[in-house]
C-alpha cells in the first residue's frame, strides 16, 4: 500500500468516527420551545387547519381538479392484530395513483412551534413514483392507529394541492402536521373542541385512490381528534 | 395563510433533513480542508446557522450541498484571515476516543504539507467519490487545477 493510501485510509477512518451533534443548530431556540417565532408558526399553523379556503391548481394540472369518478373505500383491520381485531372503513383519495406505486424513502419528523400549552409535531414522507405517472389527491379522511392497537378514521385539513400530477419517476414528499394540547393547563383558556380524541398515536394510515401506506410515528402523537381536523395534510414537490 | 405555513414547515423539515444528510459531507469537507478538527466542528455549525439564517431565500428544490460547501469555504477562509489578524491562538481540541486521537494526530501531521486545496481535491475526489466537477464548484476552481492539485497532492505524501 503507497503512502498517500496508508494516510487516507487512516483520514477516512478519523473523519468517519466523528460524533455530530444530533440536531442542527438553530440560533435563538431550542426544539421544543415556545418561542415568538413560534407562535406565528403555531397561529399559521392553526389557520391551516381550520381556514381551509380554495387550493391553487397545481403545476400539472388543468385547473387542479382531478377526476374522481367515484370514491373506493378500503377495509383495513388494525395494524396490530394482537392488541384489537377492530377494522375500519377509510374512504379513498381521489386521483388515479395507487399506493404500490409509490417507493417510501426515510421519514423525517420533528416539533414544530405552537402557543403555550400547544404542541405541533410535523412528519415528512419521501415518496418516489416508481410506476406510471398518475394524478395524486390527498385524501379527506385518514386512519390514524393508537398504541392500543385500534384503528380510526380521522378528518384530514389538506393544506395544499388538491391534486397533483405526479410522472415517473418523480419524487414528492408527504407533509404531515399533527397539533394536540399539551403542557398543562392555561387560565382562562378555552380548550379547542375535539371529538373522538385518539390518544398515543402510533400510525398514520394514508389511503391512495387504490391501497394504502403506513407511516409509523415517532415521537408519537399525543392526540389527534376526529374532528375538526387536527391533522394537515400536503404535498411538497 | 395556507402557502406560508406550507413553506414554513416544508423549509423546517428540509433543514432538519439538510442536516442529517450533509452534516457529515460538510465537517469531513471543512475537515479536509482546515486539517483542523475543532475549526471543522465550529465551521459545520456556523455553516448550518448559516443556512438556517438563508432558509426562507433559497431554493430548496435544488440540491443544497454544493451551497453548503461553498458557505463552510467562505467561512473558512474568514475565519483564517480573523485569526490571523488578531494573532489569537485558536483552541485545539481533538476527537474524544484515544485510538481515534492518536490515528488522527499522525493524519494531520502528515497532510500538513498540503495547501487546503490539495487537501480538499485528493480527499474528496478519492475518498468521498465526489466528481471532479462536483469539487471544482465547491472549490471554486477548475476542473484541470483540481487534477493539477490531486497530483501534487499525492507526489507530496508518496515523498514524506
Amino acid at each position: 500500500m503507497s503512502r498517500t493510501s496508508q494516510i487516507l485510509n487512516d483520514w477516512h477512518a478519523v473523519a468517519r468516527a466523528a460524533a455530530l451533534p444530533k440536531d442542527p443548530p438553530k440560533p435563538g431556540r431550542s426544539v421544543g420551545s415556545v418561542g415568538l417565532a413560534g407562535v406565528a408558526l403555531a397561529v399559521i399553523f392553526l389557520g391551516v387547519v381550520t381556514l381551509r379556503g380554495p387550493n391553487p391548481a397545481p403545476p400539472g394540472t388543468a385547473g387542479g381538479v382531478a377526476p374522481a369518478p367515484s370514491v373506493p373505500t378500503t377495509v383495513l383491520t388494525s395494524p396490530n392484530p394482537a392488541q384489537g381485531a377492530a377494522s375500519f372503513a377509510l374512504p379513498g383519495a381521489g386521483g388515479t395513483c395507487s399506493a404500490s406505486q409509490f417507493v417510501l424513502g426515510k421519514a423525517t419528523s420533528g416539533y414544530g412551534y405552537g402557543p403555550i400549552g400547544t404542541s405541533v409535531v410535523f412528519v415528512s414522507q419521501p415518496l418516489r413514483n416508481a410506476g406510471d405517472s398518475c394524478i395524486l389527491e390527498l385524501p379527506k379522511t385518514i386512519g390514524v392507529a393508537s398504541v392500543t392497537g385500534s384503528a380510526v378514521a380521522v378528518e384530514a385539513a389538506d393544506s395544499g394541492s388538491l391534486s397533483l400530477h405526479i410522472g415517473r419517476g418523480q419524487s414528492i414528499s408527504l407533509l404531515l402536521m399533527a397539533r394536540w394540547p399539551a403542557g398543562g393547563s392555561v387560565e382562562n383558556r378555552t380548550p379547542s373542541p375535539c371529538e373522538g380524541p385518539v390518544s398515543d398515536v402510533t400510525t398514520v394510515i394514508v389511503p391512495f385512490a387504490s391501497g394504502t401506506i403506513k407511516l409509523d410515528l415517532s415521537p408519537t402523537w399525543d392526540q389527534v381528534c376526529r374532528s375538526p381536523a387536527s391533522v394537515s395534510l400536503t404535498i411538497v414537490s | 395563510m395556507q402557502a406560508e405555513a406550507v413553506v414554513s414547515a416544508l423549509v423546517e423539515s428540509e433543514y432538519q433533513r439538510a442536516y442529517e444528510r450533509h452534516s457529515a459531507d460538510v465537517f469531513r469537507f471543512t475537515l479536509a480542508w482546515t486539517n483542523d478538527w475543532t475549526s471543522a466542528e465550529d465551521l459545520t455549525q456556523e455553516t448550518y446557522l448559516r443556512l438556517w439564517r438563508h432558509r426562507d431565500s433559497l431554493d430548496w428544490s435544488r440540491p443544497i450541498l454544493a451551497w453548503l460547501l461553498v458557505t463552510a469555504r467562505h467561512l473558512a477562509n474568514n475565519r483564517s484571515r480573523g485569526l490571523r489578524r488578531r494573532l489569537v491562538p485558536t483552541r485545539s481540541e481533538l476527537p474524544s476516543d484515544e485510538s481515534v486521537r492518536d490515528r488522527w494526530l499522525d493524519v494531520r501531521q502528515a497532510l500538513r504539507r498540503l495547501t487546503p486545496i490539495e487537501r480538499a481535491a485528493l480527499i474528496l475526489t478519492t475518498l468521498e467519490g465526489w466528481s471532479y466537477a462536483e469539487v471544482a464548484e465547491a472549490l471554486d476552481t477548475t476542473e484541470g487545477a483540481l487534477r493539477a492539485a490531486v497530483s501534487r497532492a499525492r507526489d507530496k505524501l508518496e515523498v514524506a
